[in-house]
Order: C-alpha cells, then structure tokens, then sequence
C-alpha cells in the first residue's frame, strides 16, 4: 500500500512539474492552401506610374518629361584668392600708450571676374580667412572691417586680439570669416566702379596692456583672402564668353527594357529651350541623341534645330524669391523628325553638345545683366508616346529582393494564376540570384508561357486567358529559394500575331499567388 | 449513455447518504466546535481535454504529434464545444474561531490570499481539422467554427469573513469578501461561424459573428484589472453519519483598466493574399506573413479602446459525504463553474480508513474539462497538528494515455 501511495505521489508530481515548468512548443504537418500573393500588372508598373497617362478614350500614353540642365561646367566666376595684404610699419620710433590707434588704413581690391564687370555679388558659400602676424612684443587689437560685406544691411567688422611677440617668434592670428548669403557690393568706397572690394583695417595697442615701444623694424602684416566662394547670384554687365559643352541625362523610362524591339506609331515631341540668364544668349545644339548604354546604340536628332542658332533673349527679375526670374522660352515641335527612331532603341541616356555665347552684341544691358548659377539654361525634353507598338522579343527585367526564411515548409508548391488582359504573350522566368547576382536557380520547370488574351476581330483584347504556373518546392528548391535573396524576373513579350496594338486601360495581368504547402507547425 | 449511467449512480448514493443515516464515531467528519486557529494551504492544477493524455503530454512537452495520434483524437470529438482547459488555483488561508467574537461565541473569521489562472479553449472538430491537418481538405467546403471560445484569465484575490457554527444542530455557514486583482483577461467566442477556403486557394472566406476582449498585455505579472467578488457556503453535519456542503465561490467581476480592447462584430472577411501594386516589390519575408496574420492585425484594427467588465469564473459545489461502515466513507462531488468552458462535474469517492489519521481511497469522475477518470484520494495526519491530504481524478489518465487528464490537489491543515 505504501509503495502504492509513493508512486501515485511521485507520479502526480512529476507530472505537474512537468506540466507547468517544461512547456516547450509542440509540432506537427500540416497541409496549407492559402494565398500568398495578389498583384496586378499594368502599364503604369512596366515603364513606371508616373511616366504614364490614361487619355480621354482610356488608352494609354507614356509622357516623358525630361529637363536637361545646361551650361552647368566650368564657373562663370572666378575670383583672384587674396583680397588684400598689408603691412604696416612706423618710420620712427614711437611711444604708444595703451588704447591708443597704432595706424587705420583704407584697401579697395579690385578683383578678376574674367571680363565680367560686377556691381554686385552673393555666395551660398563664402569664407574668408584673416591672417595677422605681429612682431612688435606687445598684444594688439585689430579691427577688419569689409564695408562692402553686408547682411540685412549691417556691414561686417570683426575685432581680434594679437598677442605679443617674443624674442624669437612672431605672434600669429588666423580666423575665418563666414561671409554666406552676404551681398558682396563691388561699386567700390564711391559706388561708381566695379569688381572692386573696399576694406578698412584698424591696429590699437591693446587697452589691456602696457604702453608700447614701436622701431622701425616692427611690422604688423594683415592678410585676408577668399577660401571658397561658390556664386549664387551676380548682377552687372557678366561679359561677353562662349561655352561649348557635352553632356548628358539619364532617362529611366525604359531602364527594365533589355533587348529586343519595339516598333512606336507616332510620338508627340517637343522641346523648349529656356534662358534663365538676364543676359542675351545665342545657342547652337550641335547634336542631341538617345543611347542606350549597354548596346552602345545611338541614335541622333535628324531636325533643322540641329547646327542652328538659336537667339535667346534676355530673362526678367522677378520678386518673388521663391521663382526669382522669369525665363525666356523657346519652344520647338519635334514630332516631324526621327523621335520615334531614337525612343525605339529603348535609350538610358540624352546626350547632347552646344556651344552657348553670353551677351553676343555685348553690353547692351548697360550693366543689368543678371545670373543665378544654378538655373542657367535649360532644355525641356517633352515626350508624348501613344502606347500603340508591336513587340518582338521585346524582354523586359527587373529585380526584387525577398526573404525566403521559413523553416516550416516541407514541400509543396507555388501557384501562380495569371489572367492575362494584354494583347501580347509573355514568357516568364523567376531566376534565383546568388550574392554575385549570377543565376543559379530558375523557379519554372515547366510551361512558362503566359499567352496573350483573347483579341477580337478589331483588334480589342475580348476575354482574359488563364494560366497557372507551378513552382515545384522539393528539398533542392527550397534550400536555393533560403540561399537567394534576390530574385531576377525576366519577361520576354510579343505581340499576338506580330501586329501593332494599342493599349488601354483595362489591359493588364491579374496574379494571384498561391502556397499549396506542406508545412510543419 | 456511459455518463447517464454514471449520473444515476451519484443520484442514488447520495439520496442513500442522506435517507440512511446511521451512527458513525469518526472524527473526520466532526465539526469543530472547540475554539481554534488554523492554517491552510492547497494547490490545485486541473488539466483536461477530451484530448486524449498522449495528445495533451505531445503538446506539452514539444513532440511531435503523428497522423496516428491525430486521426486516434479526432474520433474522440463531438462536431462542437470540445473542451480544452487548464485550471490551477492556490490559497493561503488562515481560520480563527475564537473564544468570542463581537460578543458572540460561535463566530469566527478568514483571512485568504489566492491566486486562480484559467487558460480555457472550446473548440469544433472542424477547428481541430484545420489546426492538426491543414486547410488543404477544406478546398471548396465550409469549416464550422461555431460556438468557439477562448477564456483565458489570472487573477489575485485577498478575501475576508465571518463563519458561524451552531453547536446544537451541527451546521455551519459563512461568507468571504474578495478583492479582486486582475492580471489578464483574453475572451473570444464566435457564432455561427464558418471559414471557407477556395477549391484553389485563391482566397479564404470568414464569415460569423465575432467578439474578442482582452486587456493590453497578456501576462500574469501584471496589474490590469481590480474587482470584487463574495464566497458563500453552507454545511451540515448529522454528527457521525454525513455530511452534506454547498457552496458558492468567486462569484465575482473584474474591472479591467481603460487600454483594454473590446471587438464584437459581424463580419465576412476575404483574404486574398498580400495586396501587392508592384510584382517587382515583393513582401519580405515572402511567405510569413498569413491568413491568421491579417485576422488578428484587421481585429486589432477594429476593436474599441476602453474599459471591460467580466465575470470570474465561479464555482457552486454541491457534496456529500457518508460512512457506510466504521471505516469506510463514500462521499459525492457536483461542481457546475459559471463563465468557463469547464463542464457540469461529478465525483464519487470511496475513503477506506485504514485508522483515525489515515485514509487512502479510488475516486471515479466525469465531466469538467474531459470524461470518465478515474483517481485516488489520501489523508493522513503527520502529527497531531498537522493534515496533509493528496488527491488526484487523473490517475487513469497517468497511467493510461487513452485517457485523458493530468491534475492533483495538495492540501494541508496546520493547527496553531
């Protein structure tokens, strides 16, 4: 009886503390039919949502706006580094209390804008340095004042004690100065000149200390110079000078576009070419081209515009800060040349070269030219394509990260359904990138064939085609799809019957994606 | 038809207690009318399902649950209200009957501190399905997920109160006043709900009438809630011959703090995956994110902030107790728990005493959180101040896995 009791004690014991200290998580196998994944594939996602509009009769136009910032290299301005540089020395020698003046001297620094004749000048950047070295072996103060600084019309001084040389080393004083969003005033002390920096610099022995002897050898040397200066803004005659330039601007419409054609029905293009100098500027574009980088393909504007001068008269000051001038606009239709044959190569790039010439006639402004540096000439690119093309071939790419990490899939499969609304056929693949993003897995074995929808006799995609795609997830593809991270999805499209359709609205593809899985809770 | 059976047999012996009463000298059963301070401890962990114990050892202790055990489990459901529960309660209580109390002799008092956790699932076989083996079977049907619920809580109670005893006719009765400390509080239930799951899983329909309440944390070391509640109990006592209690206890609410959240509404939700605008833009991670995922998240998002009141679960306990010989006792158990899972429960025990201090004797039950059980009752006094008393309604269940069941009680009296 005793043993009985023991163990039914023993037992009930063990089992509660088992029971309440040692849960753990139980598991088991479950099978799953759930869907993962619901999406639906326009023409916005394929060259991007805002390149594209719906028109009045709900077909689609892809609008490419793209802005072309010319004149951008090389500065306008250039400025000589030191503004000034005095020394100051005392042919005698002398007694001089302390607080009392030692010398004051005026410095008006014409400065080098390469030909420009400036009245005025402001810097988003602009720091000076001031350099003071002192041999006489007594503490000083100096005053710089640049009466041609000004900020909210307060001029800009600074005060600064020298110490004293000893007998063998000179004192030195540097100290930079912030002259940013400063108008520099560069009429000079009368303000009938131009390009000219008027300064006035002060040296007291210092109040503080003892009454100074000064000799002839003492010297105090005072420097100030220009450490970075980035223009903003510069008004006065700004000369008469030619820019030639080349560059270019990414274009990003069809970045996912890889090979293969596409054959476009008709492109609206135009092209405004804007002056936002207050000063005449006559432009010849000596080539504008599409390339597409990674076929090395060009092609170049074929249009009268080509080697043409173009005279673009002066933009005007306005006072709203927030859009300081009104641009001169030239504007240029396009659409009669080989637009169409340069959007076709499917371009990453616009590249372009001009020769631009400032002021041609010369001053005829009189010294009301004005320039804001960062808004100097602009080409406007305004494309209007009609999504009414054929394909051929055309593939299609992109990648998407994803994170496979789940530990409970046994086995099972991927189900994609897809109804296809679009008047082309795809053939897809889901490659599984490594780290190097080289392909080492493709998830479709099978079919990979999405054909195009059902296309009535005038031409309209009438009713939807079904199809379903299946991702076989045995142990191999489940340990890639937990290896990649990075997946590249590549679509070759072409149009049913190679003929040329026009999109509209409800052409799309909808996916629905579904896990028929084998899981472990 | 075996629970029918049963139900007679505790109906005839406890009519039997009470017509035939027979002279009996056994302390056990004696009031104590003499003046006396004591200290009582007990713990109580009832764990039950109609589960079987292989089922509920496999959940509890991380191993894996085969098709067998599955498949063995499933035929022991009914279509609706399965229940799984977990009760456990502790308590420290001290009695004092002394000598006079507000000038009265037979009046004495209590002092309790307790701590009560229920974690409580009623379930349809349909819901079992779909947790054990998947969706997968439902492609194209309907699963019923009526009438399920979830009552999970833990609470504190410090309680107080009066007994009196009447010598001359053998009888005492008294109540308690419980404060109430709320910890937690989970409640979900569902009404005529179904889950459909498309015939190729494009989407999965959820459709019924839904209520969720639960406070901002589900942990037990917390305080979120403070109520009150109140114990009553009755007893008599034919000295020698029965005994016959009846009681009420927790019944009770629990105010829960204002960051509770309340959701109660009727709904037909469509999960159709993860609306993604661009396939190039995958979710990450790709196949976490589920079904029950979206529920849970679109119940969050729909529920009201703010206070909830409940109710405790409450036990009224109905038992009787008689000697059918100088050392043999027969005694019965009825216990119906208002707001739980918990079903009608009936016991019926046999005490052979083997002396004055020492009992040892089978118990066989039915109902609460599982079936038939069967189970073993000890007492024995250590010293002549000191009660320990075991029990157990799941010594089947211990020894044979096909039951179902895991639970004890501790008890001990200590005289001061």
């Amino acid at each position: 009886m005793n043993r009985l009791i023991k163990y039914t004690i023993y037992t009930i014991a063990i089992s509660v503390i088992l029971l309440v200290s040692c849960q753990k998580n139980p598991n088991w196998n479950t099978k799953i039919l759930t869907p993962i994944i619901h999406t639906r594939l326009d023409v916005g996602d394929i060259f991007g949502d805002t390149n594209v509009v719906v028109n009045p009769n709900q077909s689609w136009s892809v609008v490419v706006q793209q802005n072309i910032n010319m004149l951008q290299s090389g500065n306008v301005v250039n400025l000589d580094d030191t503004v000034s540089k005095d020394i100051f020395t005392l042919p005698f020698m002398f007694t001089i209390p302390p607080g009392q003046k030692v010398i004051e001297k005026q410095n008006v620094t014409p400065l080098n804008f390469n030909g420009m004749e400036l009245l005025l000048a402001r810097a988003s950047v602009a720091k000076m340095k001031f350099y003071v070295t002192n041999t006489i072996k007594h503490k000083l103060l100096v005053k710089y004042t640049l009466h041609s600084a000004s900020l909210n019309g307060v001029v800009y001084e600074v005060e600064e004690d020298v110490p004293a040389a000893t007998d063998t080393t000179n004192a030195y004083v540097i100290k930079t100065i912030d002259l940013d969003k400063y108008d520099i005033d560069l009429t000079g002390p009368n303000k009938d000149s131009y390009n000219q920096i008027y300064a006035t610099t002060t040296v007291w022995v210092h109040p503080d200390g003892d009454t100074a002897i000064v000799t002839p050898t003492d010297s105090v040397i005072i420097i100030s110079t220009f450490d970075e200066f980035q223009p903003e803004y510069a008004r006065g005659y700004i000369g008469s000078q030619i820019f030639k330039e080349r560059g270019s601007s990414s274009l990003n419409v069809f970045n996912n576009f890889k090979s293969g054609s596409f054959d476009l029905q008709s492109i609206k293009t135009v092209l405004d070419i804007d002056n936002f100098v207050g000063a005449d500027i006559s432009v010849i574009i000596n080539e504008f081209s599409t390339k597409k980088n990674s076929t090395s393909t060009k092609v170049s504007l074929n249009n009268p515009i080509i080697g043409s001068a173009i005279n673009m008269s002066r933009a005007a000051e306005s006072n709203d800060p927030n859009y300081p001038v009104y641009p001169q606009i030239k504007t240029y239709d396009l659409s009669n040349s080989n637009v169409d044959n340069m959007i076709e190569i499917m371009p990453d790039s616009l590249i372009y070269d001009i020769t631009a010439e400032l002021n041609p006639l010369g001053n005829v402004g009189a010294g009301t030219d004005f320039i804001y540096f960062n808004k100097r000439l602009r080409a406007k690119l305004n494309l209007e394509i009609p999504l009414n093309f054929s394909t051929n071939n055309l593939i299609i790419e992109d990648n998407s990260s994803f994170d496979f990490d789940n530990d409970n899939i046994n086995s099972g499969s991927i189900n994609i359904y897809i109804e296809n609304k679009f008047p082309f056929s795809v053939n897809i693949q889901f490659y599984l990138l490594d780290e190097q993003n080289n392909i080492f897995d493709s998830l479709l074995v099978k079919n990979n064939l999405i054909p195009s929808g059902i296309i009535n006799a005038n031409g309209f995609v009438s009713a939807p085609t079904s199809t379903t795609l299946e991702v076989k997830l045995d142990d191999y593809r489940i340990s890639t799809l937990r290896r990649s991270h990075r997946m590249l999805i590549r679509a070759n499209i072409n149009s049913e019957q190679n003929k040329t359709y026009k999109l509209y609205e409800y052409n799309n593809m909808d996916i629905k994606i579904v896990g028929d899985l084998s899981y472990g809770i | 038809m075996e629970f029918k059976r049963f139900l007679l047999l505790i109906i005839i012996i406890s009519l039997s207690n009470i017509v035939i009463a027979q002279t009996k000298e056994n302390k056990a059963l004696q009031l104590r009318y003499d003046i006396f301070k004591e200290i009582n401890f007990s713990t109580e962990y009832d764990l039950g399902s109609y589960l079987n114990n292989t089922f509920l050892k496999s959940y509890y202790t991380g191993n894996f649950i085969d098709e067998d055990l599955k498949n063995t489990n499933y035929d022991r459901l009914k279509s609706e209200k399965n229940p799984f529960g977990i009760s456990s309660i502790t308590k420290l209580q001290f009695r004092q009957l002394p000598e006079t109390m507000l000038g009265k002799h037979n009046m004495g008092y209590s002092v309790v501190f307790q701590y009560n956790y229920y974690q409580e699932f009623e379930f349809t076989s349909d819901a079992y399905n779909l947790a054990l083996y998947g969706n997968k079977s439902y492609a194209g049907k309907n699963a019923n997920l009526n009438n399920m619920r979830i009552n999970n809580q833990s609470f504190y109670q410090i309680k107080s109160g009066l007994f009196f005893q009447n010598r001359d006719k053998y009888k005492e009765y008294g109540f308690q006043v419980a404060l109430n400390i709320g910890n937690q509080f989970h409640n979900y239930s569902s009404n005529n709900a179904i889950l459909y799951t498309n015939s190729i899983g494009e989407y999965i329909n959820l459709k019924g009438e839904f209520q969720n309440q639960q406070t901002s944390y589900l942990e037990n070391n917390k305080t979120q809630g403070i109520g009150g509640g109140i114990d009553l109990y009755y007893q008599i006592n034919k000295r020698n011959s029965y005994f016959i209690r009846v009681e009420l206890n927790n019944l009770g609410f629990i105010y829960w703090d204002n960051k509770s959240s309340n959701y109660n509404k009727t709904e037909n939700l469509e999960f159709n995956g993860i609306e993604v605008s661009n396939i190039f833009e995958m979710p990450s991670p790709l196949l976490s994110t589920t079904a029950n995922d979206s529920i849970k998240n679109y119940i969050a998002s729909n529920s009201t902030i703010g206070n909830i009141t409940t109710f405790t679960p409450s036990d009224f306990k109905l038992s009787a107790q008689y000697f059918i010989k100088d050392n043999i006792n027969i005694s019965t158990l009825f216990n119906y728990r208002f707001f739980s899972v918990y079903k009608p429960f009936y016991k019926i025990s046999l005490k052979y005493y083997f002396s004055d201090k020492l009992y040892l004797g089978p118990n066989i039950s039915y109902g609460g959180y599982t079936k038939f059980n069967i189970g073993m009752e000890f007492q024995t006094e250590i010293s002549h101040n000191f009660v320990l008393n075991l029990q157990t309604k799941y010594l089947s269940g211990l020894l044979i896995n096909q039951f179902s069941g895991i639970g004890a009680f501790l008890g001990i009296n200590y005289k001061l």
